[in-house]
């Protein structure tokens, strides 16, 4: 059965519900120059629970709500389909509050707003998850408000050149507040400035097999702040700090704001952690009580494994 | 027998609530209680109350501002108490960036409970913070903090049949090891007190500073077990800065030996009085003496046990001592407080000092 277009009819739908086709309304909302919907936002306004919404390649000036449960709302390519520029609600180029979203295949560029949050993504619903999509030179690529049942799952993408301080604090390649779980998969994180990669208050966080460098130019902070503790996996990941970074600390430093989650356990294995820079810096600096496991980690240059509580193989 | 007509009864009611203090009450805390966390017992305690608290782990802290509270967990097992397990814990969660339990109210007992894993940012992360007047903390165990009480208020700090056990941090001078960043921490640290008073308590795996600091102006130490062993504390594992010093049945043990140590017990600054009265020393080196005391005061040293070769008290040092802590003082008199940190003399002195801040 060929996808359904908006305007939806009554009749059509209800045709579907009987032919007992796939979720009751469920349409593919098309984006695009000469296409049902020429902006993300035209289709965000009308988007139901479950649609598909596809955006074509093109740069789209605009930015959107999305406010319906299990969208899917997806490009034609991360290099292909560009938003940019313009920031909704003084908040993001997505605005997600719906539950269960998947965004993928496109790059969210550019957002700034004068508070020095401008996000690409602002995940204000329930489940996320971010496939494949570039987040370059915004204030946050993604910020995610607090929700102790939700999760931000990032797969494939791409952080470069986000992050900034001003105002009442720092902007972050991904800053998320109380999720249940914040898991980045094969990403990567590149040129951030002043900020850190990854800023997670999730109860717990994951970070499987991303690279997250400075390069020559970035001048971030830590590569992943777990600032209230939380449990923590870093697993099989490159972490470079370089000659700019604006603190030496450490790649990954847990319990920096001071204990309010539970930490059962932070486990850190088979990670290179580089240091091109004249200074020292720690893989783990743990200031939890939770005893880290360090296990089968590179250090190069003036790298050194662990400031605190834990245990080194 | 007739009953008296309610004109007659009302005002006598309240007069009867007029003269008496509100009648204390109990409140419970745990699963099933009225108050499921020790802290909303603490938001509702008032002068003279009870708070009794079920066994079990409570990821919490507490700010107790009544007076007079009597706050009771069933028992650790040790000293007086009557349990026999961990009792009512109270983990990882400070308050106020300071303590498990931040105690503001004067009188405050605590009893049966166990302190762990507090942690925070500035490194001097304590099970209870006494900011109160006259507290005693009886039958409790601290496990794994980075201090085990820190006493900021006055009056006294009383400890009674307590186990201090991995607490502290070395410091950021401490070589080879890592640290807070920050001047070491202890089991138990007493500013300007009246009075610190530990008896009948064990202290072991100390993963810092001293055991024991003290600036109370008495300091009693009575019928406590001392260890080093399985820690690594490389000062004294009792430094007491001057006023009325009394050391009385301690057991003192230093297997786990470093040199340089200046003696298990340093006491210095302006001491009043020094008494050093049947204390056990177990020393393997012969370095170490049981008290080093620079003072300038001589001690009232009777009925210690320890080693051949080991004094119970030395005085060596202490004229050395005494000068550079007199320039030390003078340089503070001068206003230059910050030269005065530099100097080792002054360093014991300077953390206390910071805590009356």
């Amino acid at each position: 059965m060929p996808p359904m277009h908006r305007p939806r009819l009554p009749a059509i739908a209800l045709a579907a519900l009987v032919a007992g086709a796939a979720p009751a309304g469920a349409a593919t909302l098309e984006v695009g120059a000469g296409r049902t919907y020429p902006q993300p936002s035209a289709a965000a306004a009308v988007a139901r629970d479950g649609d598909h919404v596809v955006i074509a390649a093109g740069e789209y000036f605009d930015c959107a709500f999305w406010k319906a449960n299990d969208l899917t709302i997806e490009g034609a390519g991360a290099e292909a389909t560009v938003i940019t520029d313009k920031v909704c609600g003084g908040k993001a180029l997505f605005v997600t509050q719906g539950a269960r979203i998947t965004i993928r295949n496109l790059t969210l560029t550019r957002a700034r707003v004068a508070d020095f949050n401008g996000a690409g993504i602002r995940a204000e619903g329930g489940d996320l998850t971010v496939e494949h999509v570039r987040f370059v030179n915004d204030q946050d690529g993604i910020l995610a408000a607090s929700n102790p049942a939700a999760k931000l799952i990032v797969r494939d993408s791409e952080f470069v050149r986000d992050g900034t301080c001003g105002g009442s604090g720092c902007a972050h390649g991904i800053y998320v507040n109380d999720l249940a779980l914040l898991r980045v998969e094969r990403s990567k994180f590149f040129e951030t400035r002043q900020g850190h990669h990854i800023k997670s208050r999730a109860q717990r966080t994951e970070v499987i097999g991303c690279d997250m460098a400075d390069g020559e130019k970035g001048t971030s902070s830590y590569a992943i702040d777990v600032p209230n503790g939380g449990s923590v996996l870093l697993r099989d990941s490159r972490i470079q700090k370089g000659p700019k970074s604006e603190n030496h600390t450490g790649a990954l430093v847990v319990g920096a704001e001071g204990v309010t989650r539970r930490t059962p356990e932070i486990v850190v294995e088979r990670n290179r952690f580089q240091v091109d820079g004249d200074y020292d810096s720690y893989l783990v600096v743990n200031m939890t009580a939770t005893e880290a496991a360090l296990k089968g980690n590179t250090l190069a240059g003036r790298a050194h494994a662990l400031h605190g509580d834990g245990a080194v193989e | 027998m007739k009953a008296a007509p309610l004109l007659t009864a009302a005002p006598l009611l309240a007069l009867w609530a007029s003269a008496s203090p509100a009648a204390a009450r109990v409140l419970e805390v745990g699963p099933g209680h009225d108050y499921a966390s020790p802290s909303a017992a603490a938001a509702a305690a008032l002068d003279g109350d009870t708070v009794t608290i079920a066994a079990g782990e409570y990821f919490d802290c507490a700010i107790w501002h009544a007076d007079r509270l009597t706050i009771i967990g069933p028992g650790t097992g040790l000293g007086t108490g009557p349990g026999t397990g961990p009792g009512a814990v109270l983990s990882d969660l400070a308050c106020q960036g300071k303590a498990a339990f931040v105690v503001q109210g004067d009188g405050v007992t605590l009893r049966g409970l166990t302190f762990t894993r507090i942690r925070v940012p500035d490194g001097n992360g304590a099970g209870v913070r006494a900011e109160g007047r006259d507290l005693t903390v009886v039958d409790s165990r601290f496990v794994n903090n980075q201090d085990g009480i820190l006493a900021s208020g006055g009056g006294f700090l009383r400890i009674v049949g307590c186990a201090f056990v991995a607490n502290g941090t070395p410091g950021q001078d401490t070589p080879g090891r890592d640290s807070s960043g920050g001047p070491p921490t202890h089991s138990v640290l007493a500013g300007g007190l009246d009075l610190l008073r530990i008896e009948n308590s064990v202290f072991q795996d100390a993963r810092g500073g001293d055991h024991i600091a003290s600036a109370a102006r008495r300091t009693e130490l009575e019928g406590n077990r001392l260890a080093d062993a399985g820690g690594y504390i490389a000062g004294p594992l009792v430094a007491i800065a001057g006023g009325v010093v009394t050391l009385v049945g301690n057991a003192i043990d230093l297997t786990g030996q470093r040199a340089g140590r200046p003696g298990a017990v340093l006491v210095s600054g302006d001491a009043t009085a020094l008494i050093v009265r049947g204390n056990t020393l177990v020393e393997p080196t012969g370095d170490t003496p049981l008290v080093r005391n620079w003072t300038g005061l001589d001690a009232d040293a009777t009925d210690n046990r320890v080693p051949p070769g080991v004094a119970a008290v030395s005085d060596a040092g202490a004229a050395y001592h005494r000068l550079r802590a007199g320039m030390a003082a003078l340089r503070a008199r001068a206003g230059a407080a910050a030269g005065m940190a530099r100097h080792g003399g002054a360093a014991l002195a300077r953390r206390l000092g910071l805590l009356a801040g």
